[in-house]
């Protein structure tokens, strides 16, 4: 019989012997806890509880118990820790959205993980499929499935969130196992220190190795610290051979670590290597939807969240700025913005771009099209031409702010509005046409890249 | 049970156990008042089984030792109301006779067996600390506490011994954190989670005393002795977010203002500051202004400028009015030092002069 089935058996006992408020005052939330040797742990919600039984119901509790299990001999109460009783669930009054929190706040301390980055809130998009996948197979397997598991990309991809939910999640999964989340840099830190102070060195070192989870973020900052690599290798060599999960995120591929230690270059390629890249601009508008769904009262217009989605295109980070500015704004005004108002905003919130000629521009568009330069300002209508006429008129819009008559102008005197077409085409095709928007990224690429030299 | 007491210091009592008292409770002797004579005192007792709370009021003439559960709001009604110096309480089984010389009453009580005792601490540890120094730290923190329940260790003070003699007691809610430390005679290490609405009633009890407090407690519970009163409660398990590390240790902008003059204005701007709360801060060093901006769109504006010490850049910034004026008031300083540190970062309010105190708040998001 379990622990649980003699103490329901013996309360059923126990409550026909007492009146019904009794029995719900004294016998609420008590438990057996243990039993050894003839005597029962019972636990009780509180110490009143607690020296009432004692005091007053000892006996009963005994000869009922006895019924059910002769060898009982004694009984000994405690008082439950909370964690054992149920929880008291009072929403926390919200103060406005817009208050910061003291963020470090949230971190379990055991852990080190900040409960508040899940899979449920992370978006998955083609750009970062294979990282969430191989992330979601870790937590479900640790230790087995992807050992380590290396995930790079660039900042403000959502790395960090993904590791944290891989903590938080193993957790939920397997409350046993002891999971860790570090930045390397503390990491590190914590390695020279166990160097420096021998006496600490091995509780430093048992210390990691004890964990079943450890997840290291932007492990690129151990490049240089020939020192950290070597007890590093050690480490995560103790740890891979017990079967243990390590979780790295660097900011590039192992192979483009310079400094490393081959050996530690090696390991990190060992598992499995997912890559983070750039969301495409379905994921952009999907984060941006998924930020404002449920705050219908500020929530910009489709259209606006489009153009938003169009124009931040570096990372999440920026793109979660951006909306934030334009949330921000029209609260302020108290009215949605316009188009106008928006692209504003975001022009003198988004990084400036280098300055170009407009000459710059046709050249690159040419160059990249592979047509001469000067049938774009021949009157041809043929359509490997058009198509990138168009898209220069675009850029010349777009990136150089160029006014319509300017532009139609600068093509050999064509009308205005065969600019503004020219423009309106290209922005509604950029929504649609993937093979488009690589071609746009590129050319821009070029264009900027250029400018540098 | 026969006795003669006073009558103010038995109505004291029955308010101080009345907040205790379980109104809830199926067991209805739970929902009452113990009273119970010991030696020349009768014992008020009250619990709702999670805290405990008597109080020893001296008897004038004792003629009969014994005890009663009385219900509480009528008893306390008649007793504080009845007029005149002393109250004679006579109780036989669960009948309860309240006299006063120009009154006589007569209340149902409830069977005296169902109530508990107040539970003892073994192998706990022990301070002691005065009544005064306790209430002033518990009071200037006890609002920055967080009021739900989904995380326990934030909706309680931390209260912690350090081996020098200082006890500090610190509260946030995770958008405002208030600390204040006092040093204390006994020295010793130690830390424990009071639960924020328990310390509320806690204090409650202390504004009513002086003297000092012996102090017992283990991980889970905490036992007050005072030479009128004892006190018991449920501690929470868990432990408080390492706090320290979010506060800053260097500062942008640093101003030091009249904190009436600082206090009013921002009073003030209450009035428009709307739903969101947002209180706007201007701070021009050249001319040593800081402003205050607030606009609800119901209402209208509203804008005031303060001569103050600044050192630092300029800056604006937005923060809830509400949460900088409550932390302003503990202060109680003729001046105040505002210490900000950029964006995204809290602003950390003290005395220019006292470090005992510092209060923490983060800023709002803005444009």
């Amino acid at each position: 019989m379990t622990n649980e089935e003699l103490w329901k058996l013996t309360l059923h006992d126990i409550e026909i012997e007492l009146s019904p408020a009794n029995f719900a005052t004294w016998f609420a939330q008590t438990a057996i806890l243990d039993q050894l040797n003839g005597k029962i742990m019972v636990g009780t919600p509180s110490a009143f509880v607690k020296e009432w039984l004692e005091n007053k119901y000892l006996k009963l509790v005994l000869k009922h118990l006895r019924t059910h299990a002769p060898e009982v001999r004694s009984i000994e109460f405690s008082i439950l820790s909370q964690s054992m009783l149920p929880p008291s669930k009072t929403p926390p009054p919200k103060p406005h959205e817009e208050q910061m929190d003291f963020r470090e706040l949230y971190v379990d301390k055991d852990t080190n993980l900040n409960p508040r980055y899940t899979f449920d809130t992370f978006i998955v998009g083609r750009f970062n499929e294979i990282a969430h996948a191989a992330a979601l197979a870790v937590t479900e397997k640790p230790g087995l499935a992807y050992n380590p598991l290396y995930i790079y990309g660039g900042v403000g991809l959502g790395k960090t969130h993904l590791l944290q939910s891989i903590g938080n999640q193993t957790r939920a999964l397997f409350p046993a196992k002891r999971v860790y989340y570090v930045s390397t840099e503390r990491f590190a830190n914590d390695i020279m220190f166990a160097i420096r102070t021998p006496s600490e060195k091995e509780a430093i070192k048992e210390k990691y190795r004890s964990f079943d989870l450890l997840i290291l973020d932007d492990v690129q900052f151990i490049a240089n610290r020939t020192a950290s690599q070597e007890e590093m290798f050690h480490i995560f060599n103790a740890m891979s051979e017990a079967s243990k999960q390590i979780v790295f995120s660097s900011d590039r591929a192992p192979k483009s670590i310079i400094n490393l230690d081959d050996r530690l270059r090696s390991r990190f390629e060992g598992g499995m290597m997912a890559d983070v890249v750039e969301p495409d601009y379905e994921t952009r508008l999907a984060i941006l939807q998924a930020k404002t769904a449920g705050k219908e009262e500020y929530r910009p217009a489709a259209d606006i969240l489009e153009y938003i989605a169009s124009v931040i295109q570096t990372n999440i980070r920026e793109l979660e700025g951006a909306l934030n500015t334009i949330v921000a704004n029209s609260k302020i005004r108290r009215r949605p913005l316009s188009a106008e108002e928006v692209k504003e905003i975001l022009s003198k919130n988004t990084k400036p771009r280098k300055s170009l000629s407009a000459q710059h521009i046709i050249k690159s568009v040419a160059q990249f099209y592979d047509v001469p330069e000067r049938f774009l300002f021949e009157k041809t209508r043929r359509k490997e031409v058009v198509r990138p006429r168009q898209i220069a008129m675009y850029l010349l819009r777009e990136d150089f702010s160029g006014s319509y008559p300017y532009i139609g102008q600068k093509f050999g005197g064509r009308d205005h509005t065969t600019a503004i077409h020219a423009y309106l085409k290209i922005s509604n095709d950029l929504k649609k046409d993937e093979r488009l928007r690589e071609e746009m990224k590129t050319i821009r690429s070029h264009l900027y890249e250029d400018d540098k030299s | 049970m026969d006795f003669i007491c006073s009558r103010i210091e038995f109505a004291k009592g029955l308010k101080l156990a009345e907040h205790l008292a379980d109104r809830v409770s199926t067991i209805p002797a739970l929902q009452g008042i113990l009273l119970e004579t010991n030696k020349n005192t009768v014992i008020i007792r009250s619990t709702d089984l999670n805290t405990g709370f008597q109080m020893t009021v001296p008897v004038r003439e004792m003629r009969r030792e014994g005890s009663a559960v009385i219900p509480v709001r009528p008893t306390i009604q008649l007793v504080s109301s009845a007029g005149g110096d002393t109250v004679h309480v006579e109780a036989e089984d669960s009948i309860v006779h309240f006299a006063t010389h120009t009154t006589t009453s007569t209340l149902k009580g409830y069977p005296k067996d169902d109530f508990p005792t107040m539970p003892k601490i073994k192998n706990g540890e022990h301070i002691s600390v005065p009544i005064e120094s306790f209430l002033k730290a518990a009071h200037s923190v006890l609002f920055a506490a967080a009021r739900s329940d989904i995380r326990p260790e934030i909706a309680s003070v931390l209260i912690r011994g350090f081996s020098d003699g200082l006890i500090k007691i610190a509260a946030t809610d995770s958008f405002r954190l208030a600390e204040r430390a006092f040093t204390n005679k006994t020295a010793k290490q130690f830390s424990f989670l009071f639960p924020w609405r328990r310390l509320g009633e806690f204090i409650r009890i202390l504004e009513n005393f002086s003297g000092s407090l012996d102090c017992v407690f283990d991980s889970q519970q905490f036992f007050v002795d005072h030479q009128n009163f004892s006190y018991f409660t449920r501690l929470t398990e868990g432990k408080f977010p390492d706090y320290e590390q979010v506060i800053p240790r260097s500062f942008t902008t640093e101003v030091t203002a009249n904190r009436t003059e600082f206090l009013e204005h921002a009073k003030l701007a209450g009035i428009f500051s709307g739903q969101m709360k947002e209180m706007r801060f201007k701070v021009y060093p050249a001319d040593g202004l800081l402003e205050i901006r607030t606009t609800d769109s119901e209402i209208g504006e509203h804008s005031s400028r303060m001569k103050a010490d600044i050192t630092g850049s300029g800056l604006e910034m937005s923060f809830n009015q509400r949460y900088v004026v409550e932390g302003l008031d503990p202060l109680l300083s003729e001046t105040v030092l505002l210490r900000f540190s950029g964006s995204g970062r809290p602003l950390v309010i003290q005395n220019p002069q006292d470090v005992s105190y510092i209060y923490l708040v983060m800023p709002m998001k803005s444009v």
